[in-house]
């Protein structure tokens, strides 16, 4: 199909180089990594892995940005399973936060399991649509909900706390 | 929204802000050859659309199913998520065109959430098939968008057919794709979309598209010169 633009305005989506996306994308996914995972060494370690993947499996992919926050949601669930049996990181606290909804809020994501957490992120922060955020947790669209609702419960308990 | 949202929401945004990043580091990388070579479908600009044959088929708007590479297509835009954040749950098909061989132009929409909108069609093959080569656009400003109070086309070509689209302003009883000594008349959906599907022939002629009042008289247009698209 060729679609007329004439307007300046309009924009087409035009093919990207990796070079782009990863200069393009890679502050947001950091962004989301450290949300779900509290660490931000451990975010830096994880979206370079996701890119490295991209880098790797390049021609053979169409839409590298939902690939690589696919790659980096799944890379924040690796490093859950890693944490869990290792117990080795003590994620949280590794940054000052000096705004008290950020403060109140990282207290609160405390409560959640990481995959709570990567469900509460992905809806509020990334403001995805349910289907999409199931098909990035690899579960079915109630399933999302459930989490999105037991979350929020948590969520609300905790926030009302302080 | 609820205030546990607002806060959430809020506290989010602070967080991420607070995060320190390390500067982007490209030298883990070499270069990636293959970028040239990738298989990626390309929007061009520009070329040629025209008027209409065969119909235009109502639009019904349901945000519930959004196939895979209309959802594609604007997550393409996810890449300029800085202009473009799109509403993921406002995607809706809003008008159909089907042609004589049975395929169809499928024009989804969806809402840009600083303003604005991304339109998609899509060619969908009388088997079903749907073709992996949506074209897109996407646009803050609503005078360029369906999102505004003017008439507002797009146009394009595949190899052996055509399409137009838009949405009419207020007012519209219906579209008139001229075609120099012949037009076609679409109707247009009760949310005032209308999609036009065009023999290859056909769209090489267009000369303009026309909202017209319920009298007839042109209510707004936009020309179309054989050079550039559609012309404000």
């Amino acid at each position: 199909l060729v679609v007329q633009v004439a307007q300046p305005t309009l924009v087409a989506a035009p093919p990207l180089s990796f070079e782009e996306v990863y200069l393009t994308r890679r502050v947001r996914l950091l962004q989301v990594a450290v949300l779900i995972t509290g660490s931000p060494p451990v975010a830096e370690e994880v979206v370079q892995d996701a890119f490295i993947q991209l880098y790797r499996r390049w021609p053979q992919i169409d839409h590298p940005g939902a690939w690589v926050r696919s790659a980096v949601v799944s890379g924040c669930r690796t490093w859950q399973r890693r944490h869990i049996r290792e117990r080795e990181h003590q994620a949280d606290d590794e940054f000052v936060v000096v705004d008290p909804d950020g403060i109140a809020v990282r207290q609160a994501l405390r409560a959640l399991t990481v995959r709570q957490r990567s469900a509460v992120v992905l809806r509020y922060f990334e403001d995805l649509s349910e289907r999409e955020i199931a098909e990035l947790l690899d579960c079915k669209r109630g399933t999302v909900k459930s989490l999105l609702s037991r979350s929020m419960e948590k969520l609300r308990r905790e926030l009302d706390d302080d | 929204m609820t205030d546990t949202e607002t806060v959430l929401r809020a506290g989010l945004r602070a967080l991420a802000e607070s995060t320190p990043l390390s500067g982007p580091d490209l030298s883990s990388f070499d270069r990636p050859s293959v970028t040239v070579m990738r298989r990626r479908r390309k929007t061009m600009v520009a070329t040629s659309i025209a008027g209409g044959l065969i119909v235009l088929a109502a639009g019904a708007a349901a945000s519930g199913n959004v196939p895979e590479p209309v959802r594609s297509a604007f997550n393409r835009f996810a890449h300029y998520d800085e202009p473009f954040p799109l509403d993921p749950d406002s995607a809706a098909q809003v008008a159909t065109a089907t042609g004589p061989d049975g395929s169809r132009f499928e024009y989804w929409r969806a809402s840009v959430k600083d303003g604005g909108t991304c339109e998609n069609v899509d060619l969908v093959e009388a088997g079903g098939k749907r073709h992996d080569r949506g074209a897109s656009v996407c646009s803050h400003d609503d005078s360029h968008s369906s999102a505004g109070p003017h008439l507002f086309v797009l146009g394009g070509t595949e190899e052996s057919r055509g399409f137009v689209v838009g949405h009419a302003p207020e007012g519209t009883a219906s579209i008139r794709v001229s075609m120099g000594d012949d037009s076609v008349h679409a109707e247009l959906t009760p949310d005032r979309f209308f999609a036009v599907w065009l023999s290859a022939e056909e769209s090489k002629r267009v000369a303009s598209v026309e909202a017209l009042r319920p009298d007839g008289s042109i209510l707004d247009h936009q020309d179309y010169d054989q050079t550039l698209p559609f012309k404000r």
